[in-house]
């Protein structure tokens, strides 16, 4: 609005100006010749054009009249003329506001704080004259005009005190003024430079508050996130504890369970261990009884292994062993060998009619050719106190036990309390063969026999056995 | 809602009471110990053929409580799927096993005695027919197409036990329970991870009889000959059959 009533007075003094220059050089430029007023017009018309392009851009070159046109041209005039003064007033005006505008560019506040002081400003422009300088100037023109028009020295002297001390006064009221924005700018300034250090302060205040509380936030999460892996920490080792537990008392019960079991076996095993003690104690009082415990030597006999030691699997035989007085081999004990005479220590013992020598589970019987004897097989029938400390307990179809030894069975008689030499029982499965058998073949079947019985060689398991078949 | 707690509760409370029973203790294997073993089983799974030695000791405990420790030696050649060689010795005596994926022959060299019965065409069916038949063999489950089966289905209890010192160098050492018996297994690593050594404990027996193997000379490229797995009659040899488990010698006349 204020950018319209200056561009109308500007207008109006150009317009006046204007004027008077035509009236003055009317005459030279409008002489009397032939077509020179179209031309001149047409000359004044490409002037205001060329200036009006120069000043207006491009929509005033292209526009050729009209409202829009003639607001370019005005608008041109007083950007061209006014420039200098107006721009300095303007640039008054303006740097209350953008001083501290420019100053508190960086924020935004300060500014806003600013436009209330162009306020008081418009206030004083529309309240008096003497806070318009354009105003001030026409308004002492006036005076100085009809002053002009005939007055006296005393009156022009009064005028001029009178014009000398309004403009003083207005100096002053100017100066005052100009104090007091001063003051009032200084005011805001440190106004707004307390209020800014209020806020440097407040937000100090606060930027440590939020500081400490995050600070203390930290502290507790730290502390919290300690709490929960302690907690977390506690929790797995009561679960691995339990864990443990759990695995201890499985491991316990099963323990428990396998100690009953065995427990149980163990009981089976030595009631069959006093059983065969008892056995083994008879044969042990036999066999010292019987005298001389070393009379079988053993001789390192390559087979000694296969045939003697009862290493047989569980269930086929025990051995009969006495720890470090194993009688052993059957060296010399062949079927039909010869000696001397049968140990000192042997017992006669008859059968059906026949007086054999017995020691250590060998037979003797008087050599057919009346010198001396030979060993005989087992009779059956024979009754002795002790049966052969080496021999093996076989199992017969019926799991009854017997004691073999060198192709002899022998069976305790409870009753008599004796062993008691009987037939090889059929299906009785024996680990070795004493020296003396034959092998015989019978319907593409190999059997040894030995004496008068046949056995028939099986493989049990990955060894192989003999066992007794019946005639 | 609060009855499952309880339930819970007093399932947890019985738990040991059916252990006590027949139940098997829940698995609880420590991982690395499991992963070695996997790890050796799976070499042993993919080799097409391999060759061992094993050197064997084994109680027989007898019935007066006594222990006697017997010795074996075999000498192991697999050739997946269906060959099979072992030739040993012990204090039983010597002892040949062939299977030619047709037939399986037992064979004493001492006593010129075999056994040929026809078998199934592959390793792991032998084997158990084998088995039906009493023969033992050396580590079997090695031989077997799943070598760690046993450690799935009878161990429920086991951990690594470390490093430890074997032959002149330091081995994994593992330890597993069973329902039956306790393990340990010594397994060299490397990329290609042996069996070193195994003891084998039988907790269920009486006097606890111990079974172990030093494994040694492994070689998963063995030269391999046919024919080595084909039984051929020595002179004189007698065939002779297994013994059924029902005979009685009733039938055996000659």
């Amino acid at each position: 609005m204020m950018i319209s009533i200056s561009q109308w007075k500007m207008a109006r003094v150009f317009l006046s100006s204007a004027l008077a220059t035509l009236l003055l050089i009317g005459p030279v430029l409008f002489a009397p010749t032939p077509g020179s007023s179209g031309e001149g017009a047409a000359w004044a018309g490409k002037l205001d054009g060329k200036r009006a392009g120069g000043g207006g851009g491009k929509k005033a070159r292209q526009g050729g009249g009209g409202k829009k046109s003639r607001q370019q041209h005005s608008k041109s005039k007083v950007d061209r003329k006014p420039r200098a003064s107006s721009a300095r007033q303007g640039s008054m005006k303006k740097a209350s506001a953008p001083r501290p505008q420019a100053k508190s560019r960086p924020q935004s506040k300060p500014q806003a704080k600013a436009r209330p002081q162009s306020k008081p400003q418009a206030g004083q422009r529309a309240s008096g004259p003497a806070k318009d300088q354009p105003f001030a100037r026409k308004d002492a023109k006036k005076p100085q005009q009809k002053a002009s028009g005939g007055k006296s020295r005393e009156n022009l002297a009064a005028r001029e005190q009178s014009q000398t001390k309004r403009k003083q006064d207005n100096r002053k009221a100017t100066s005052d003024r100009q104090a007091k924005e001063r003051t009032d700018r200084k005011s805001a300034t440190s106004g707004r430079a307390a209020g800014t250090q209020d806020k440097k302060v407040q937000r100090q205040a606060q930027r440590e508050e939020h500081n400490k509380q995050v600070k203390e936030g930290r502290q507790q999460y730290a502390s919290n996130k300690e709490d929960i892996r302690s907690d977390r920490k506690k929790a797995a080792e009561e679960l691995q504890q339990n864990k443990f537990d759990h695995q201890d008392e499985a491991r316990e019960d099963w323990q428990d369970w396998g100690d009953d079991a065995r427990e149980d076996r163990q009981r089976h095993h030595e009631k069959l261990a006093d059983e065969r003690n008892d056995l083994y104690e008879d044969m042990y009082d036999d066999r010292h009884y019987w005298g001389n415990d070393n009379y079988w030597d053993d001789d390192d006999d390559g087979n000694h292994h296969h045939n003697n030691n009862d290493d047989d699997d569980d269930d086929n035989g025990w051995l009969w062993g006495i720890g470090g007085a194993v009688v052993g081999g059957v060296a010399g004990y062949a079927i039909g060998a010869a000696v001397n005479e049968p140990p000192e220590a042997a017992v006669a013992v008859p059968v059906a009619g026949q007086q054999y020598q017995y020691y250590g589970g060998a037979f003797y019987e008087p050599a057919p050719s009346g010198t001396g004897y030979v060993t005989a097989p087992a009779p059956v029938g024979a009754q002795v106190e002790a049966p052969p400390i080496d021999c093996t307990i076989a199992f017969g179809p019926n799991d009854e036990g017997y004691c073999y030894f060198q192709g002899a069975f022998f069976i305790y008689d409870e009753s008599a309390d004796q062993y008691v030499v009987v037939e090889p029982p059929a299906g009785t499965s024996v680990t070795y063969l004493p020296p003396g058998y034959e092998e015989v073949t019978i319907a593409d079947t190999k059997y040894m026999k030995l004496g008068g019985t046949y056995y028939r060689p099986y493989y049990e398991g990955d060894e192989v056995t003999y066992v007794v078949s019946e005639v | 809602m609060r009855i499952l707690p309880g339930i819970v509760a007093g399932a947890l409370l019985l738990t040991p009471l059916f252990l006590n029973a027949e139940e098997t203790p829940p698995r609880v294997v420590d991982p690395k110990a499991d992963r070695i073993m996997e790890r050796t089983c799976e070499q042993l799974k993919s080799a097409p053929a391999f060759s061992v030695t094993a050197d064997i000791s084994y109680d027989d405990v007898l019935e007066s409580g006594m222990t006697v420790q017997y010795q074996r030696y075999d000498e192991v050649v697999v050739d997946r799927p269906n060959h099979l060689r072992i030739d040993g010795d012990s204090d039983k005596g010597p002892r040949t096993i062939l299977y030619d994926g047709k037939t399986v022959t037992v064979f004493d060299p001492d006593k010129n005695m075999y056994v040929e019965v026809p078998a199934p065409d592959t390793l792991d069916a032998t084997l158990d027919k084998l088995d039906e038949h009493g023969v033992e063999l050396p580590l079997e489950d090695l031989m077997s197409s799943e070598p760690c089966t046993w450690l799935h289905e009878d161990v429920w209890d086991g951990f690594y036990g470390g490093r430890h010192y074997l032959d002149g160098s330091f081995v994994h050492h593992l330890l597993f329970r069973a329902a039956d018996a306790d393990f340990q297994v010594w397994i060299q690593g490397g990329e290609v991870p042996v069996i070193r050594k195994v003891i084998i404990e039988y907790q269920d027996k009486a006097g606890a009889p111990r079974y172990e193997a030093r494994l040694s000379d492994w070689n998963f490229r063995p030269t391999i000959n046919a024919e080595e797995f084909t039984f051929t009659p020595a002179e004189g040899a007698s065939r002779i059959e297994f013994r059924a488990a029902n005979n009685t010698g009733e039938g055996d006349k000659p």
